[in-house]
């Protein structure tokens, strides 16, 4: 630290969604309105899919 | 080198250098009487350049506040006043000398600032909804305490200054690196806060959110909501700050009139808990006692009914740092929600009779976790 501040790396927010019905699972970033266990349609089967997940990873590691 | 020159040099041997004297006796004279100015001096600019940045964490958290409230459209006149007063608000911790009492005294002056700063809010934003009152009132309170932050270093670093006292700046500088550390985590808690994203600290509000999807909930008390369900066989009753507005809740309230109705065969509460160094994040454990943060009235209160109930108290725990607890949730911590679900019903099973009730509370922020 006296000699090099370590550069943090950017984190970015992802929004992880899972449908009951379909089992159907997606990724994607973080929306204004995105909140855990918040329910919308789902893209595939067009039934409820809950928020399951709202987390940060570091830019790079990200695994979709 | 042999010996004479090596003595010579240094004005050691029987011919003395006047001049070598000189350079050995100068700076033992000036480190015995200028020795603390001088560390003072080192010392001072190392602080000044913290000291600057504590200023413009607390700048920036005002100026992203102003610019998040001035873009709803529920604004109303005055609202770059209103803030400017509530970024400067302090509380005087009540009187101590005699303790007895002093807690139901902190949880009076804690509750008259959130409840008087909410109408606050509420005022400035007519119309607008309790997760965006919430989400303002959040935003006051981490401005306000950067800029208190801010406050209280300079003072002490000016003092010390204005003195020349090196050892009154001893502390300052011992202390400043661990400040630093909850300044910049409070500085990037404005942005998750300000788009509503999930905290560290919500962890515990994330593992109940989700034992209570699908489930009528009922108001047990301010900003808080509960629902029942069956975990492992038992009754369950779920409790949890209401999501997704930035809010704890208050969980000592809404279990002494749980516990008023239920008799409770245990309490188990899921929170966030600080990782020591070496530690990992996202580590799960299990323990005893009553697992809440803040000034402490509500721990007080919780175990207080526990006693007087004989009712055990568990507690699960989700390690984090500083930093994670009030930033964007993390992977790590995420990926904590399902383990710390299954040590909650694992402390159930173990714990509790068949036909037993337990509460189970979910600690911590709710920002962003909803139910």
């Amino acid at each position: 630290m006296i000699f090099f501040e370590e550069k943090e790396a950017q984190v970015i927010p992802y929004t992880l969604s899972r449908c009951d019905s379909c089992g159907h699972d997606s990724k994607r970033k973080f929306a204004p309105d995105d909140y855990l266990y918040k329910e919308s349609e789902c893209g595939k089967c067009g039934k409820a899919e809950v928020i399951m997940g709202i987390f940060g990873e570091a830019e790079g590691s990200a695994s979709s | 080198m042999n010996l004479t020159d090596f003595e010579e040099f240094f004005g050691l041997g029987d011919e003395t250098s006047p001049i070598m004297m000189l350079i050995w006796i100068l700076p033992v004279i000036l480190f015995v009487f200028y020795g603390q100015r001088i560390q003072l001096m080192v010392a001072s600019g190392e602080i000044k350049k913290q000291i600057k940045k504590l200023g413009e964490y607390g700048t920036h958290s005002m100026k992203e506040t102003t610019a998040y409230v001035k873009g709803l459209p529920d604004v109303g006149d005055g609202a770059d006043r209103e803030i400017a007063i509530m970024a400067d608000y302090f509380t005087i911790a009540p009187v101590d000398m005699d303790p007895a009492g002093v807690v139901s005294k902190v949880r009076h002056v804690v509750r008259t600032r959130e409840e008087y700063t909410r109408r606050q809010v509420e005022a400035m934003l007519p119309g607008s909804d309790g997760v965006v009152v919430a989400r303002v009132q959040t935003l006051m309170e981490v401005t306000a305490s950067l800029r208190m932050i801010h406050r209280i270093v300079n003072h002490m670093y000016l003092t010390a200054k204005r003195q020349n006292n090196y050892p009154l700046i001893l502390p300052l500088q011992m202390m400043l690196p661990f400040v630093m550390e909850e300044a910049e985590a409070m500085r990037d808690a404005v942005d998750a806060f300000k788009k509503g994203q999930p905290v560290g600290d919500g962890v515990g509000p994330a593992v109940v959110g989700a034992m209570m999807r699908g489930l009528p909930k009922k108001t047990a008390s301010h900003q808080t909501v509960s629902a029942e369900s069956v975990i492992e066989g038992r009754r369950a009753i779920l409790l949890k700050a209401e999501g997704p507005a930035p809010v704890v809740g208050r969980p000592d309230e809404a279990l002494q009139g749980i516990i008023g109705e239920t008799k409770l065969d245990a309490i188990v509460m899921v929170d966030a808990a600080l990782k020591m160094e070496g530690e990992e994040s996202g580590v799960v454990s299990r323990g005893f006692g009553a697992a809440i943060g803040g000034t402490g009235a509500e721990r007080f209160r919780i175990e207080e009914i526990a006693v007087q109930n004989d009712t055990p108290v568990f507690c699960v725990v989700v390690k984090q740092s500083v930093k994670e607890s009030i930033t964007l949730m993390s992977s790590a911590i995420h990926g904590a929600v399902e383990t710390a679900t299954g040590h909650v019903a694992g402390i159930i099973r173990d714990n509790t009779p068949q036909d037993g009730t337990v509460l189970v509370i979910g600690v911590g922020n709710t920002g962003g976790v909803g139910q």
